[in-house]
């Protein structure tokens, strides 16, 4: 059995990811709960779901070319993996296909966008980037250190790149989402303007090649029940900009300094109803002293860790 | 008990919702890489028309968006004190 380092020291996380700090940033009683005390809700969540298998499907047709299969076939490989992901079977080998309950996010859905979105590209490939040592640069797992102190020790910014791509004379980093907003194409993008993972794998772009990495490509798909609209979008960053971000990151890791040393990690209550309602509404608004009842009730112990490293093929 | 989709004989320029619904209703595991190919077809087809709909509906909201309110139609700038 491998064991994956801890990305803490106490209750200091010191390798931090976009997830960890978007986290953070968002609520640090959220951070504590997910990060720190590593519960996830037993309830299963259709867009993450999605997303997950989204994000594999076109990951798999990636590699598959990368590797020299023609579209075609690198479809198949891709399709086969998603229809035995999104099945059960029970004692007696009978399977029972997923159903998430979220009338934008089903099977049919997810095998129409995957093969859609190689369809909407075809013309338009943006290709992979190909890194000095001759290799494709996709699934680039990362972890290096962004700054040492006395305070706070050594920190880590870790994270999984998908694909770089070339964009003209331009290296950048491609992202692919989804999304069932209505706000698509043009307010759903914004975010991306000033979206901390975009210049964080900028960030991390730039130092893994050692060379100038301009920013994000974001590839995304509006899921429909009729169709799946696909929208292309870049987003710069200048070195002055990678630069806030890299202070703004650190000015985060200390506050979660701070509140680990402590140990009082705050509620944003002006969260709580994003998105949709945060995960933990039903345990924060318990009294303290039934929480840790509730909390095991209705989530599970699951650890987030940034410094595991994906493997090729396994979309977790 | 699973059964396999009996949709081997479709050619792939006929496959319809029928036989894709069969496809995602069988057991993966007796999939068939034919079986994969109509899917893909499917899809394929359904994209172009999806995208004929979408051309359609945009060229009609264009001509509505440039079509004169009649109400206006005979005003001029002198009319509007301009």
């Amino acid at each position: 059995m491998i064991v994956e380092p801890s990305p803490f020291r106490g209750t200091f996380q010191f390798a931090w990811d976009n997830t960890s700090l978007e986290l953070l940033k968002t609520c640090p009683r959220k951070y504590q709960l997910t990060i720190i005390e590593g519960w996830r809700s037993k309830t299963p969540s259709a867009a993450l779901d999605f997303g997950r298998l989204f994000h594999a499907g076109l990951e798999l047709v990636d590699l598959a070319m990368a590797k020299g299969d023609p579209l075609d076939e690198a479809l198949h490989h891709a399709i086969d993996y998603l229809l035995r992901e999104t099945v059960s079977y029970d004692e007696d080998g009978v399977h029972t296909p997923w159903v998430s309950g979220d009338k934008y996010r089903t099977r049919e859905i997810l095998i129409r966008s995957v093969i859609w979105y190689f369809e909407q590209y075809s013309t338009d490939p943006l290709p992979t980037h190909i890194l000095p040592d001759g290799n494709p640069a996709l699934e680039l797992s990362f972890s290096f250190k962004i700054h040492e102190d006395e305070q706070l020790g050594q920190i880590l910014w870790c994270g999984h790149i998908d694909k770089l791509v070339d964009f003209g004379e331009h290296v950048m980093v491609l992202e692919r989402k989804h999304t069932s907003s209505s706000s698509f194409p043009f307010k759903y993008f914004e975010k991306y303007l000033t979206n901390s993972q975009v210049s964080g794998y900028t960030y991390a772009g730039k130092v893994l090649l050692q060379t100038e990495v301009h920013g994000a490509i974001v590839d995304a798909a509006q899921v429909l029940i009729g169709g799946t609209r696909f929208q292309r979008s870049q987003f710069i960053r200048t070195p002055a900009q990678l630069d806030e971000w890299a202070n703004d990151t650190l000015s985060w890791i200390k506050t979660a300094k701070g509140y680990s040393d402590t140990s009082n990690w705050p509620m944003n209550t002006e969260s709580c109803m994003n998105y949709g309602g945060c995960v933990f509404l039903g345990i924060c608004s318990k009294d303290p002293s039934v929480r840790a009842q509730f909390l095991r009730t209705h989530f599970e112990p699951r650890p987030w860790n940034p410094l595991k490293v994906r493997k090729a093929g396994v979309y977790e | 008990m699973t059964t396999t989709p009996s949709t081997s004989e479709t050619p792939l320029s006929e496959v319809s919702i029928q036989d894709v619904q069969a496809l995602f209703a069988a057991d993966p595991r007796t999939l068939t890489p034919e079986d994969i190919s109509k899917m893909v077809a499917y899809y394929r087809a359904e994209r172009h028309r999806w995208l004929a709909a979408e051309n359609t509906k945009a060229t009609k909201e264009k001509k509505a968006a440039a079509t004169v309110n009649p109400a206006l139609a005979g005003l001029s700038l002198e009319d509007l004190g301009l």
